[in-house]
């Protein structure tokens, strides 16, 4: 009860705070936009084949979700504790793990909101065709467990690190290059192929486009141990990443460096 | 100290030390084996220079730093080990304005904190009226709190550190910033918390007339260390009995020891710290021989400002000067 409690006041709250920003976030659409038409360009040699573009949505909306989880984990717990709000937050009764919780499915909420609006855009002015199917739900929640995973160790490392800005920029942006989003990962050199699937989202790309262009369903994704690789993957860095911020809080408040920036 | 005064404690702070690495083996302490009790209802007064270590005790107290050594308790709940419990004993309000969302109103911020502090939404919307209508806020609480003066912020802060009704309240320098006008209504405003809705208060700032207004008690830290822990009339007294104002008819001719001195209406008032009566008579019986005509001689209570800088001065702490009071 705690948890969902704690889910809607965080979500509330973000949705409050993105609506106060919403001109920021119209011009983050157009620029998302213009990306995506840019990467279709590319992958599509010169020109915007729907075929191609469809294929790349799939990776890039991914892609969208890590680098808005990153930068919220990152960037907005800066803000906050530049703000002074974040020490509010962690004299909360309530389990600081439990909050970040909350505060990641309103991130999940918000930027569900603008890529599904860009997702929307794109599919009618680019004359995209894809198949929505309930089956690629279950992956995508699978694959975002495991990227908000990867976003608490991001979390973590900056209560304690501080200057991780750079580098969650860094790897939000080398993602896009990594994760399949523009380059399917099978035309990758082995090593690098073998390095991105164990990074997050790029399990979730090859299933969604297995699942959603493909045709597979979840049972025959089942059966060929890929859905197993992204559930353990996902599982590994939930749970990790849960682990890793704890461990982190605790480190920031033996250096004494939760406020400080 | 019996287990029945002991429950009457809001805040036990019991053998806290802080000693940060600083990395190359080497260390710095910046909490010193400190204890401080705060009984119910009181308003505490902690002071301390900048880099005092009052910034990182309370920090402690609020679960925000983790001590080296010791253990506090809040309303007898141990921040260590049961930080839930011990959380909603709190309301705090840390140094700087922005312990809220500027982007929200200041509804939505009570709404957002009250809920985050594990408040049902009918119980924070009775609670969040009455404060809002306190504080004066009440016909501003649907305007975004970044277009709100810096005093109106602070309120705003404190509205949202009670509105899950915490027993104890620590504000640590609630005033910094604020104009004159503003810092009276906030010093009204912590004496109706007090009196009407029997909160404990502790309070840090650099604006002693304002705690020497407001608290009742006082202690005060330097170098990690409690110098002083006292009752604040205590406080004064204690340094009163060293200060005398003396005044002689005529001007003065030539400087008199190291007293003060200001002319007035053809009357010199001497003010300063004449440390025992064997030195009072001693000036006395050199003003005689200048052949001046002595008018008044009084003993003078210094401000808590006083006492400080002389405290922090020294580096002695408040024992130095029991001793020395029981020598004269």
């Amino acid at each position: 009860m705690m948890i969902i409690k704690t889910m809607f006041n965080e979500t509330y709250k973000g949705l409050l705070i993105a609506w106060n920003y919403k001109f920021e976030t119209v011009l983050q659409l157009l620029m998302m936009g213009i990306v995506f038409i840019g990467i279709g360009f590319i992958t599509g040699g010169g020109q915007l084949s729907p075929k191609q573009l469809t294929y790349t949505l799939i990776g890039y909306a991914l892609w969208l979700y890590s680098s808005i989880v990153i930068s919220s984990m990152c960037r907005d717990l800066m803000g906050e504790a530049q703000a002074g709000t974040l020490e509010q937050i962690f004299m909360s009764p309530v389990p600081v793990s439990l909050i970040l919780i909350g505060r990641s499915f309103s991130t999940l909420i918000t930027s569900t909101i603008n890529i599904v609006l860009f997702t929307m855009v794109m599919i009618w002015g680019l004359n995209i065709t894809l198949s929505l199917q309930w089956e690629g739900l279950a992956i995508f929640i699978i694959t975002m467990a495991g990227l908000f995973g990867f976003g608490f160790v991001i979390a973590g490392a900056t209560l304690v690190f501080k200057r991780v800005g750079e580098l969650a920029g860094l790897t939000a942006n080398a993602l896009l290059f990594l994760n399949g989003s523009m380059l399917p990962v099978e035309r990758f050199p082995t090593w690098l192929a073998l390095f991105a699937k164990t990074l997050p989202t790029t399990q979730g790309v090859i299933l969604l486009r297995d699942n959603l262009i493909n045709m597979q369903s979840l049972y025959g994704l089942w059966q060929d141990g890929s859905l197993l690789v992204l559930f353990s993957q996902s599982l590994v860095y939930f749970l990790g990443g849960l682990l890793c911020f704890t461990w982190c809080v605790r480190r920031a408040k033996v250096q004494g460096t939760l406020g400080y920036y | 100290m019996s287990q029945n005064n002991m429950s009457d404690m809001a805040v036990e702070i019991k053998d806290i030390s802080k000693v940060y690495s600083k990395g190359g083996g080497d260390h710095f302490t910046a909490v010193d084996n400190v204890n401080l009790c705060v009984r119910k209802g009181e308003v505490f007064g902690f002071l301390g220079s900048n880099g005092a270590g009052k910034t990182t005790t309370i920090k402690m107290m609020c679960g925000l730093v983790t001590p080296t050594t010791g253990r506090i308790l809040l309303n007898g709940c141990d921040v260590a080990l049961a930080r839930g419990e011990a959380m909603r004993q709190i309301g705090v309000v840390l140094e700087g304005t922005r312990n809220i969302y500027w982007p929200l109103t200041a509804w939505q911020n009570i709404m957002y904190f009250g809920k985050l502090k594990g408040c049902s939404s009918k119980n924070i919307k009775e609670r969040g009226e009455a404060l809002l209508k306190e504080l004066g806020l009440w016909n501003r609480r649907n305007d975004i709190v970044r277009h709100f003066s810096r005093g109106m912020l602070q309120r705003t802060a404190i509205a949202c550190a009670l509105v899950a009704d915490p027993p104890i309240l620590i504000l640590d320098e609630p005033t910094l910033g604020l104009d004159v006008e503003a810092t009276e209504i906030m010093k009204a405003l912590l004496k109706r918390l007090v009196q009407d809705y029997e909160k404990t208060v502790l309070i840090t700032s650099h604006q002693l007339n304002v705690v020497q207004e407001l608290c009742e008690r006082v202690a005060i830290m330097h170098k990690g260390k409690i110098i002083a822990d006292k009752n604040l009339d205590e406080l004064l007294s204690l340094f009163g009995q060293d200060y005398y104002q003396i005044k002689i008819n005529g001007a003065l001719n030539g400087p008199l020891s190291d007293l003060s001195a200001s002319e007035e209406n053809g009357v010199t008032v001497l003010t300063g710290r004449i440390s025992s009566p064997k030195r009072l008579y001693s000036l006395l019986e050199q003003i005689r021989k200048r052949g001046m005509t002595l008018l008044s001689v009084s003993p003078l209570e210094p401000d808590l400002e006083e006492v400080f800088l002389k405290l922090v001065k020294d580096e002695r702490g408040i024992s130095n000067y029991d001793d020395n009071q029981n020598h004269v």
